[in-house]
């Protein structure tokens, strides 16, 4: 670390994000950090109030500070180093990372829903159409996708996994203004449905999603492989709009 | 080719006679290649990005002469063959709306949701496995973002596969320019791919990007491409 980062403190006062219900005190100590840390808030490099101070910033004991902070190494968002000039640091890479909850939070529930309408209609489309004109590769290819969507070892895995299925799915239609617009879609809600707290879409259910969508196109059905498609955009459209309505404004 | 002689078997042999020309770019690319890598060799040393930095030259000078029907070409290296670059495309785009050739941004990281993995891509693919092969047509998502149909010669320097010399047509131009051919044969018919998949056609019910099922077996297909001409009345 230079000289110049060392020199960065972050700010005394941090403006906390309201709990979510459900969540232990650690969790949630946790979760602001990381939000903090993914927000800019706390920079890269910079270092952390000492642990007295921001256990008693954010109201809570030296213990549940200790342990929220012990998350976040593990994540790889902080380091801690002992001795004089010591203290935990924000990662590199850190401030990088987004959440699923700092992506959603950018949209308005309506520009959400408005978001989501055009992607299910989009998705349809390209389901019918790559029922017709899928070809041995375009199917090659989306089940390895989904082999991989259902061998991801962490939510990021899974997003990628998840967003070259629907990205190949649109390949598979021959359309190249299609795949443009699915590659947007799959850049703006890939994030919010499988990031850390995001809409913690159900993975097994999603595949079973990917499935069906693949055992209609083998059977070269347009109507089964809309129908599936649009029952896979509904429940994980229904995901991110209650996970928006979680978080606040 | 004088109006009036146009037949379904002149249009393919047409196109056996672009693409040929087309293999001989990348034949010539390749030899580009090959004389690098020798001097590499000659001077033992491991290939880097410099070793191969004057292909750059020769693939916008082809370009240029290629008018849009050609909308890029290079050199896809095999995983780790060049020091300190892991993967490496040697790619230039021919834009449409420019002369100027230019290198594609694509993406490497594996973390990234943009990631081209051409290594898995089945132009690459196909080419390490069964030599010169003729990909497409295919919209290329994470790399050009256009339709096309790929040329592709595997690359084997010192009996070691080091990557695949590629171009890439432009599905839409190369359509236009064989509907234009086909309009002039007494009846409707299609250019398809080895698989089905329609490259231009005169009949609305069998656009560019569908497929054509139950072809006939014994139909004519070029010798390079794999295509065929069918008529359709």
């Amino acid at each position: 670390m230079s000289e110049a980062q060392k020199a960065i403190e972050a700010p005394a006062a941090l403006p906390f994000l309201a709990p979510l219900p459900g969540e232990s005190r650690t969790a949630e100590v946790a979760r602001q950090l990381e939000e903090s840390i993914e927000l800019g808030l706390l920079p890269t490099g910079s270092r952390l109030p000492s642990e007295g101070d921001l256990a008693e910033q954010m109201g809570v004991s030296a213990m549940t500070l200790r342990e929220a902070l012990a998350s976040l190494r593990e994540q790889g968002l902080i380091v801690t180093r002992r001795g004089r000039g010591g203290g935990s640091f924000v990662q590199e890479q850190a401030g990088r990372r987004r959440s699923g909850a700092t992506a959603l939070r950018g949209y308005s529930l309506n520009d959400l829903r408005d978001l989501l309408d055009h992607q299910g209609a989009i998705a349809t489309a390209i389901a019918r159409l790559a029922a017709e004109r899928a070809g041995a590769e375009d199917l090659r290819r989306l089940h390895a996708d989904n082999e991989r969507f259902e061998g991801a070892a962490n939510a990021d895995a899974r997003r990628r996994a998840d967003a070259r299925f629907h990205v190949d799915l649109a390949v598979a239609s021959h359309s190249s203004r299609l795949t443009g617009e699915e590659v947007r879609f799959q850049g703006e809600l890939s994030g919010p449905l499988w990031l850390p707290r995001g809409a913690a879409a159900d993975p097994v259910a999603h595949a079973a999603g990917h499935a069906a969508i693949l055992a209609a196109l083998e059977r070269r059905s347009p109507e089964a492989a809309g129908a599936a498609a649009e029952t896979a955009v509904r429940s994980g459209a229904e995901a991110l709009l209650t996970r928006r309505l979680e978080l606040p404004e | 080719m004088a109006a009036g002689d146009t037949t379904l078997d002149t249009v393919l042999d047409d196109l056996e006679t672009l693409v040929g020309r087309l293999f001989d770019f990348l034949e010539l690319v390749r030899q580009e290649l090959y004389a690098r890598l020798d001097e590499a060799s000659a001077a033992d040393e491991a290939p880097t990005p410099e070793t191969i930095s004057g292909l750059a030259r020769v693939l916008q000078g082809r370009l240029a002469l290629e008018g849009t029907l050609v909308a890029g070409a290079g050199v896809s290296f095999a995983p780790d063959v060049l020091a300190d670059s892991p993967r490496r495309m040697e790619w230039w785009t021919r834009p449409r709306e420019e002369a100027e050739s230019q290198p594609l941004p694509v993406t490497f990281d594996p973390q990234s949701l943009s990631f081209y993995d051409y290594v898995e891509a089945e132009w690459f693919v196909r080419a390490r496995e069964d030599g010169a092969s003729v990909v497409g047509p295919y919209v290329d998502a994470f790399g050009t973002d256009e339709d096309v149909i790929t040329l592709s010669v595997p690359c084997v320097h010192d009996g070691e596969f080091v990557g695949v010399c590629s171009l890439d047509l432009r599905a839409g131009e190369l359509g236009a320019r064989v509907t234009r051919a086909l309009r002039e044969l007494d009846r409707r018919a299609a250019l398809v791919n080895a698989e089905g998949r329609v490259i231009a056609s005169t009949v609305v019910a069998h656009l560019p990007g569908s497929l054509l099922r139950d072809l006939e077996p014994g139909r004519r297909r070029g010798e390079r491409t794999g295509w065929s001409v069918l008529a359709l009345d």
